[in-house]
Parts: C-alpha cells; structure tokens; sequence
C-alpha cells in the first residue's frame, strides 16, 4: 500500500528570527490581497486610519493569484464598501446528475440555495478591493511574496519576503534584491487556500484543530459563449465513479458571467484514490457532455486556472485564530462553508473582525469575536448536518450526494480525521481522458498558458516533494497537477523513479500541499496573471 | 543628467487583449502594465543618472496607465508624467510623437531613452519620429551606452556586427534588450514609489491633440497554423522527429 504521507517532502524552515538591520516597519504586516486580507486593510482604514498597514501580495498585481466560482453572499461585502463590481444577481438555478449521455435534473438542496447571491468574478473583485483598500491609506505591496515568519520570544513579529533575482541552483544571479524583514505590531495571514505562512504558524505554534486541513481541487475555465446563459447550474455524477473505494467526491459549476461569458469548473476532493486522476482532464471530459457542450455551443475559451478549496470545514479550523503577534483568516485559515460551496462572505467577515481586533490593541479578543459572529453559526450548523446525509455516491441517496458535491466530508472527528495525503494511492483502472482538440478540450500546457502565466524559467524551484518514489506515486502527482509540474522519470535500482518538477509551470493551486509535498511561494510577481477568474 | 524615459503600458501577458474589430484597435480595457522592453530604458537611465541627476518617466495613455509608470518609480526612477487625455485616443505613431515631444519639451532632458519597441503596436520608430521633432540626433539599437564630455557613445546592434558612434548631447537613444538586465524593484522601492510625483497633463499642457495621421483599413488575425503533426512520446519521439525532419528535407 502505497500512501504520498510516506514519502514527505524536504523539510521547510517558513520561521526565522529577524535578521534584518534596516527593516521595513508598520503597525500591520497583511499577507495576502485576497478577500480576507483586503477586507482586513479596507477596515483597518476605517477604524484606525492613523495605524500603518502593508499588504503583501506574492502576484503580479492584487488578483493575479484569484480563483473562485464564484456564487457569493453579498452581505459582508456590501456592509464593508457598499456596492463592489458583480455580474448580477443569480437569476435562476438548477442541479444536475449527470450520466455519460443525459443530465437528470435534481431538487437544489437547501444549503445550495442562492437566491439574492451574486455571481462574481473573484479576480476582478480582488483589484477593486486593493483600490478601495488604497484609498482608505493602506499600501498594497504585489510582487512581494512573504516566505517566512519572524518570531522573536515566542512572539509573530512580522515576516520576511522573498529575495528576487536567484538563479535555478539558488546562488544570487546578476540581479539579486535580497528581501527584506517587514517588522509589524499585529500580523494578519490571509494566505488563502494552502497559504505557506498560514500552515507555518499553525504548525509552529502548536493551533491545529481537532482534524488536520483537507482541500479539494477545482479546475476552472472562462468561455465567451454565444448563448447567454440566465441560471447558475451544478452537475454530480459523471465523470467521476460513484464506486466507494475511488472516494471521488465532487461536481462541478457553470455560472453566467453576463450576457456572453460563462465561467464552468470542475472540483473534487482530493483524499481520491485513482492514480489516474486528473481534474483538469475531468474539466475536459465534462466539456464533451451533450449537455455541457450545449451551453459552450460556438463559444471560445477565454481563460484557464486552478486552485484549491480547504474543505475541513468546522472541525479543521485551528482551535485559536489569534496567538501573540499573529491573527489568521480567511482560507488560509479554512473559513469555507463546503455544503453552500461558499468561502468570500467568510473571508471577508473574519477579515474585518481580525482588523477590529488589532485595531483594539487586544488581539486576542479575534476569537471571542469570530464566535459571536454569524462565520461560527453558520460553520457549526454545516457541522451538525453531516449526520443526515451519509458519504458515498449512491447509498447515500440522491439529496446526500448533492451534499457532497464539492467533496465536502462534513468532518466528524470520530469519522475522518486523516489528510488527504494519507489516502493509499490505488492504480490499474486507468481512465481514457479525451485528447485535445484545441477548440473544446485543451492539453495542460496550452492551459497555462491561458493562466497569463509568465514564471521565469530559471528560477529556483518553490515546489518541496520528495523526488525518488514508487513509480505509482509519481503517477499520481503528474495526473494530479493540472499545471504539468511533474514528470516521471527513470527507475532506479530500488525501483523507485525519479520525479522531475519544472516549477515554472505552477500556477500556485496547492494541490501538492495536500498530496504529500509543499508548495512554497515563488519569486515575488512569478504565477499566473488571473484577471477574470 | 536629467534624462527622460520614454515608456508605455501594455496589456499584461494574462489580460487576453485581443483585437476590436469594431474600433480597429487593440482592447486594452484589461490589466495594463510596464512594457519589458522599456524596463530596460529606464535600468540604463538608472546607471547613467549619477548621483545628482534626475530619471523621469514620460507616457501617453489612459490614466490607469500610472500604475504601470509606478513600476519604474518602484525600480529607483524620480518621477512620471504621464499625457492622458481623450484627445489622444487611438494615437496613431506620429500623434503619440508629437504628445510626447510637448511633454519633452517642459522638462529638457539632456537624454531620451527609450525601449526598442513595444510588444503591442511593435511600430520601433516613434523614437526616430520623437528625435525629428526634436531635431537631436538618434541612436537605436544600443546595447551598450556611456556618457562622457557632452557627448554619448553608444555600441549598435547589427545584423552584420557591433558599431559604435558618437552623439553630442541632448540626443535621443532607443537601447536594445542586451543593453543590461533590468532590476527588480525592491519592497523599499515598491513602498517609495507611491509618494513619488506623478503627473498627469492634459492635451493643453503638451500643445495640443489632433487628429492621426494613419488610418488603420483592416485587421486581420494571423493564419491559421499549417499543416502539423503531433508526436506522442511513447519512447520514441526522437526517432520520428528525426524522421520527420529528414521526410521534409530539413536535415
């Protein structure tokens, strides 16, 4: 049996004491312009205008890392700055179970419900959320990736960012511009799904919840359709395998981004089994469905990207969001509702509430205030639910899978507590993906492309993963990775292959996180460039 | 020195600008950034600057375009001006050289740098037409550049080999992309770069829009890729590329 959690990657140092003798300093380090991390700026800027407030963005500019459906609940955004930019109101919607050849329409279960959400686009949103957050006197610092904490006496002290102008074997190139120590009174990691700091302090310092963080990986693409599409629709069911052992829970989503764009994507849980598995190639799959190649019908492909979704939910937050120095929300966190398929209203909610705290002066007041709020209700609630639906495909009845549709496990500590990393890899029943047509289905690379993705190819690699595994194991990662990052390579006496990596292929998902290595962040402004994901 | 760089924002790698059929025009409604080529203008007017010069940046474009002249304010440059005004929409070569040579003209630098090209428009002689307006000579193509007694020495770039020539000052230079390797903007630098001056004139302030001179007739998206072939690697791919190569007489 062969599980990715026993071949774990180098090991990764992400906590340092300042060493900096000229340090950049402000009253608050925000790592990550996101919805949490802005959100956070953007209040900071409207209770303490007088307090200093930086935010890090490893991006090319703020929302070149963003990717969401997304179908968002409008309340914490609209008490923050009003109106913010939208596609509209969903004006209908539909669930599907789809079979190789038919779509079979399904009651909306109640938590799925979206009427008065809007659908939004959370790469445009994003840049609106930086201007505002610049206005209100934040600075919004992008091509600068925050790589370790500083901890001085057991207190976050700030964090230090990246050095640019390495070269591939790490030895300062021609350009070198070492990075710097930014020292900050409070900081607030909002480093979204799988975020690199955020992992770091909850590991460092010891806030881990009562399950380890599980993720889901969703693959998403923006068409400009010739049909305008008026609802928002989700599919279950093909093509992924409803049999218990493959444990592929997931769906996918096409939201309308006006009149002549759609935004489809496809998302599973990554505690699957199938070496063979590949999101990416699923989202391609799905797209030669009748009735998903209905709603494309004379349309082109406008942009590609993936990311994945913490899916602990509840029972996975850290069991404190405050410690000295250090405030997490947002994703980074693992604030994702999994049964609404929602994580925007919850970033932003828990990003306002940090900035309230480190506005206070009583930091640790966050956690009191994150369980007085709505964020906690609503997060319990799902919790108490996973009782009446059970997992599975369909023993667990139709309305029980659309519970699932994302992959959401309802965690109960009594049955799952185990990362996604930890699940036995299970080969022999490859699938037969479409090949590329360069019209409806697109191979990986030429999706990268479509990232805006511009990675100096010889930057040193930000991926840790162990490099000489069984070759199932190397399997695995390369159908996983939807970026082409790995390869397999030649088998060794020990009949372990090597795995090649070519990092500058990332687009910064954080599947790998989840699947036995660690992505680390690249080189400040490296990644894909979103700008309607 | 004061010295002027001439520099234009460009849609970003991941915007997808694509053509507008309607408006003859690229759609730059998306991201818009710095453009690589003139990243390496303004690194060399950072190494000629000396310590009591001065770096200004000088763009025609839409007013988000200032985010993209703070790139070169966040790489060590002193300031921007930036022309924007609708009277200058859809410039053609010879509007977009009399908008920048109105701007020119208020600071008198003694050099004028700018990117061989842009990655849009790819016209690579507005700086030829912002010289004839100025009536300074031009340099382009260089990949290495001094200043020395009133005069600059500039390193071409040829097809046939390297020429070297000399220029009295004020001049205009267009430099190559082998000239250096531009500098990443440090955190200082990018957090500086935001209580820099940046200017913002109008089309009185430069004397003036007009109409262009050029009129685009038709776009037309390039042809459609020939005749390909893809070769799967099932441990064999070098020997059918060889294969191939040779079929088609290329080897």
């Amino acid at each position: 049996m062969i599980r990715p959690a026993d071949y774990p990657p180098p090991a990764v140092d992400a906590v340092v004491a300042p060493s900096d003798p000229e340090p950049v300093e402000v009253d608050v380090a925000i790592v990550g312009a996101g919805p949490a991390g802005l959100a956070a700026a953007i209040r900071l800027g409207q209770v303490a205008p007088d307090v200093s407030v930086a935010v890090l963005e490893k991006g090319a500019t703020p929302g070149a890392h963003l990717l969401s459906g997304a179908v968002v609940r409008p309340g914490p955004l609209r008490e923050l700055v009003g109106e913010f930019p939208s596609y509209g109101e969903v004006q209908g919607e539909a669930v599907y179970l789809l079979t190789a050849r038919r779509a079979l329409r399904v009651p909306t279960p109640p938590t799925m419900r979206n009427e008065g959400n809007v659908v939004v686009s959370l790469a445009q949103l994003g840049r609106f959320l930086a201007e505002k957050a610049e206005a209100g006197g934040a600075m919004v610092l992008p091509e600068t990736a925050a790589v370790s904490l500083l901890i001085e006496d057991g207190r976050v002290v700030g964090v230090r960012t990246g050095d640019k102008g390495r070269a591939r074997d790490r030895a300062p190139g021609p350009r070198f511009e070492p990075g710097s120590d930014v020292r900050a009174c409070v900081t607030i990691l909002a480093d979204g799904t799988a975020g690199h700091l955020s992992g770091a302090a909850i590991a460092h310092l010891g806030l881990g919840g009562l399950n380890p963080q599980v993720w889901a990986l969703g693959v998403k693409e923006v068409w400009r359709v010739a049909q305008p599409l008026r609802r928002v629709v989700h599919t279950l069911g093909w093509p992924l395998r409803a049999g218990a052992r493959w444990r592929e829970f997931g769906g996918s989503f096409v939201y309308p981004l006006g009149d002549d764009m759609v935004s489809l994507g496809m998302v599973v849980g990554l505690d699957y089994a199938d070496e063979s598995l590949s999101v990416h190639d699923l989202l391609q799959q799905l797209k030669t469905h009748p009735f998903v190649r209905g709603l494309l019908a004379g349309g082109e492909r406008v942009q590609w990207g993936a990311k994945t979704i913490p899916e602990g939910g509840f029972l996975s937050l850290p069991r404190a969001c405050s410690a000295p120095g250090v405030l997490l929300c947002g994703d980074g966190a693992g604030f994702v509702n999994v049964p609404a398929l929602k994580g925007v209203h919850l970033a932003v909610e828990t990003g306002r509430l940090a900035a309230e705290a480190a506005a206070s002066g009583d930091i640790a007041s966050f956690d009191e205030a994150l369980r007085s709020s709505f964020v906690w209700d609503e997060l319990r609630a799902v919790r108490n639910m996973r009782q009446a639906f059970g997992r599975g495909f369909w023993a667990g009845g139709a309305l029980a899978s659309v519970m699932t549709l994302t992959g959401g496990r309802f965690p109960g500590g009594d049955r799952r507590a185990e990362r996604d990393a930890e699940q036995p890899v299970v080969g022999g029943a490859p699938r037969a993906y479409p090949s590329a047509d360069g019209s409806l289905t697109f191979d990986k690379l030429s999706s990268v492309f479509a990232a805006g993705n511009r990675t100096r190819d010889d930057q040193p690699d930000h991926i840790r993963v162990a490099r000489r595994v069984p070759r199932e194991l190397a399997e695995m990662w390369t159908a996983m990775c939807p970026a082409q990052v790995y390869e397999v390579g030649a088998e060794g006496d020990d009949g372990h292959v090597e795995l090649h990596v070519i990092p500058s292929n990332c687009v910064q998902c954080g599947a790998i996180t989840a699947k036995g290595g660690r992505l680390t962040p690249p080189e400040g402004g490296a990644g894909p460039e979103y700008t309607i994901t | 020195m004061r010295i002027a760089v001439c520099v234009k924002a460009v849609p970003s790698a991941g915007s997808g600008a694509r053509l507008d059929s309607a408006s003859k025009r690229l759609d730059r409604s998306g991201d818009l950034g710095l453009s690589e080529y003139d990243t390496h203008a303004v690194e060399e007017a950072l190494r000629l600057r000396g310590d009591d010069g001065e770096v200004v940046v000088v763009s025609l474009g839409p007013e988000r375009a200032a985010d993209a002249l703070r790139k070169a304010l966040a790489m060590g440059a002193d300031r921007s001006v930036l022309v924007s005004d609708a009277g200058f929409e859809g410039a053609d070569l010879v509007l977009t050289a009399r908008a920048l040579v109105g701007a020119l003209e208020r600071e008198s630098p003694e050099l004028v740098l700018f990117g061989q090209q842009s990655p849009d428009g790819n016209g690579a002689c507005l700086w030829a037409a912002v010289a004839e307006k100025l009536r300074r000579p031009v340099v382009s193509q260089a990949a290495e550049l001094a200043v020395e007694g009133g005069a600059l020495r500039a390193k071409r770039q040829t097809e046939f080999g390297y020429e070297t020539l000399r220029a009295p000052l004020p001049a205009v230079v267009a430099v190559s992309e082998a000239i250096n390797e531009p500098r990443y903007p440090s955190l200082k630098g990018i957090m500086g770069a935001k209580s820099k001056p940046q200017e913002v004139l109008a089309a009185g302030d430069v004397g003036g829009a007009g109409d262009p001179v050029t009129t685009v007739l038709a776009l037309t998206p390039p042809p459609a890729r020939g005749e390909s072939r893809r070769i799967e690697d099932d441990g064999n791919a070098a020997e059918a590329i060889v294969e191939f190569l040779a079929e088609k007489r290329l080897l």
